[in-house]
């Protein structure tokens, strides 16, 4: 039995397969349309709820047409999702759909470009060794306090202390703030 | 404004469910917490290698929000550790049978002779009680006079509430109305996420920290106020012994006496400290204490009225 065949009977093992294959597809087709981390999540989870409900419209004998199916379903709640916000009729096209917003150019070229991931290693490399294995864990691997605090034999308190002082830093860092274009946006507030 | 260092728990870490229920419903109606957070979001992502794909800490919270949200069972890996080159030698010596009989049976009996101890029921253990609860909530629950308050509890007092809560650590913490604290590391250490704190703490007993959003204070045993009632500025006043304030940003360090206080603006150092008269907030709470004698009274009062025939 595929896994396509279990996600259409409801397991939820399969499902969780399914959101973490196809997570970053589902993620494109919605912040395509929807900007803003926080509304973005919300519209995943949308989104998703939605695909679950919808999962008997799968052929699991077609998986080479899954991928389009869910872009489809994707594409459509998020239409759905701007119009109950309340989008602007001139935000609509002219059969109705919201059309797909552009990308700022600018920016996506500067989170495309080598500067950022530069940054970063420059960030990283200043780091004294048990701060650049508390930073690899935890903001890398996203690995939570007590496995972290477990590896490097330190305390829950030493690990949010730790994870405040790097954000900071971050935070403070001009290559890292200039990388994400947030330099010029502060007028330079950002700057010791 | 919510607190920045509650969204970026909210970002990076696990949060209890009624908290992240909170912050979801806050940030729904909140822009500018929800700016802070898209920054943030970015920020981290960046940190983690990639600013336009999700780190797992917020995959993982979709994935828990999406399961929570169609009742399902959150799938749980299961990993079972191969057999150890020594283990199978042992499983598939010729002999295993007898000696694996034989061992079985000595357990087996030294387990009938060995005299039992009481079994012991594991229970998290309390970090604080409550010694005044008016209109307070711990994780989301009403708190009544004497409620338990667990690690990483969530302690809120209403705008016409008021709280004192007994730290099993040794030392007392007084919540001012319209306040909201999280108590992590058996007590030893508070996160002001709102309002104003009084702490009294008992000496030897370690070190105690209390954390705003623009400042850390630590002490050892003092009596001190930490009031972040202000948006972007937290001011700390010490009633008696010391205490040391540094910004979050590790800028600057100032010790701060009985009778003196300091301020931290956010992004800013701590100010050189000033004289403080101790008795403006020990007057503040014996008035928030005398309200609140006074509505009880009251409501005695009616009670008596009703009964009276």
């Amino acid at each position: 039995m595929t896994v396509l065949h279990r996600f259409r009977d409801g397991d939820a093992a399969a499902f969780a397969d399914v959101m973490k294959t196809y997570g970053r597809l589902v993620r494109a087709v919605v912040s395509r349309r929807i900007h803003g981390s926080y509304a973005q999540e919300e519209a995943m989870q949308d989104v998703w709820v939605h695909i679950f409900g919808h999962r008997h419209a799968v052929d699991p004998e077609r998986a080479e047409s899954f991928p389009g199916w869910l872009a489809t379903v994707a594409q459509r709640r998020c239409i759905d999702l701007l119009r109950r916000r309340g989008a602007r009729p001139e935000d609509l096209a002219e059969d109705g759909n919201v059309p797909e917003v552009a990308v700022d150019p600018a920016q996506h070229v500067t989170f495309e470009t080598k500067e950022l991931r530069a940054a970063v290693d420059a960030f990283k490399g200043r780091l004294k060794p048990p701060w650049n294995q508390f930073f690899e864990m935890h903001f890398v691997q996203g690995l939570p306090y007590a496995d972290v605090g477990e590896t490097l034999g330190i305390g829950k308190l030493r690990c949010k202390y730790m994870k405040r002082v790097l954000a900071a830093r971050a935070q403070r860092n001009q290559p890292l703030m200039v990388a994400l274009g947030r330099w010029q946006h502060a007028g330079g507030h950002h700057a010791l | 404004m919510h607190s920045r260092a509650a969204i970026d728990r909210y970002l990076q870490d696990v949060l209890p469910p009624a908290e992240e229920v909170r912050m979801r419903a806050h940030l729904a109606g909140c822009q500018p917490c929800r700016r802070y957070l898209d920054d943030q979001a970015v920020l981290f992502r960046a940190l983690a290698g990639d600013p336009a794909q999700p780190t797992r800490r917020e995959e993982q919270r979709l994935q828990d929000q999406v399961f929570a949200t169609l009742n399902l069972a959150p799938p749980v890996p299961v990993s079972v550790p191969p057999a150890t080159p020594w283990l199978e030698a042992v499983l598939w010596h010729p002999l295993r049978t007898l000696v694996l009989s034989g061992g079985a049976l000595t357990v087996a009996v030294l387990l009938l002779l060995w005299p039992r101890p009481a079994p012991e029921v594991p229970r998290q253990p309390d970090i604080a009680r409550a010694v005044v609860a008016r209109g307070i909530l711990v994780n989301g629950g009403s708190g009544e006079r004497n409620a338990q308050v667990d690690d990483g509890a969530l302690v809120e007092v209403a705008r016409n509430g008021l709280a004192e809560l007994k730290l099993s650590r040794g030392g007392r913490l007084r919540l001012f109305p319209d306040t909201r604290i999280q108590l992590h590391d058996g007590g030893n250490d508070v996160e002001l996420l709102r309002g104003r704190l009084w702490c009294t703490v008992d000496r030897g007993q370690g070190a105690f920290t209390v954390h705003s959003d623009q400042a850390v204070v630590r002490v050892t045993g003092t009596s001190f106020v930490v009031d972040a009632t202000a948006e972007d500025a937290t001011e700390v006043r010490v009633l008696e012994g010391s205490v040391t304030v540094e910004d979050h940003r590790g800028t600057g360090t100032v010790e701060v006496r009985g009778g003196q206080q300091t301020r931290v603006q956010s992004g800013s150092a701590p100010r050189p400290v000033n004289t403080y008269n101790p008795r403006s907030d020990s007057a503040d709470w014996e008035s928030f204490l005398r309200r609140l004698a006074e509505e009880l009274e009251r409501g005695l009062q009616q009670i008596k009225d009703a009964l009276t025939p």
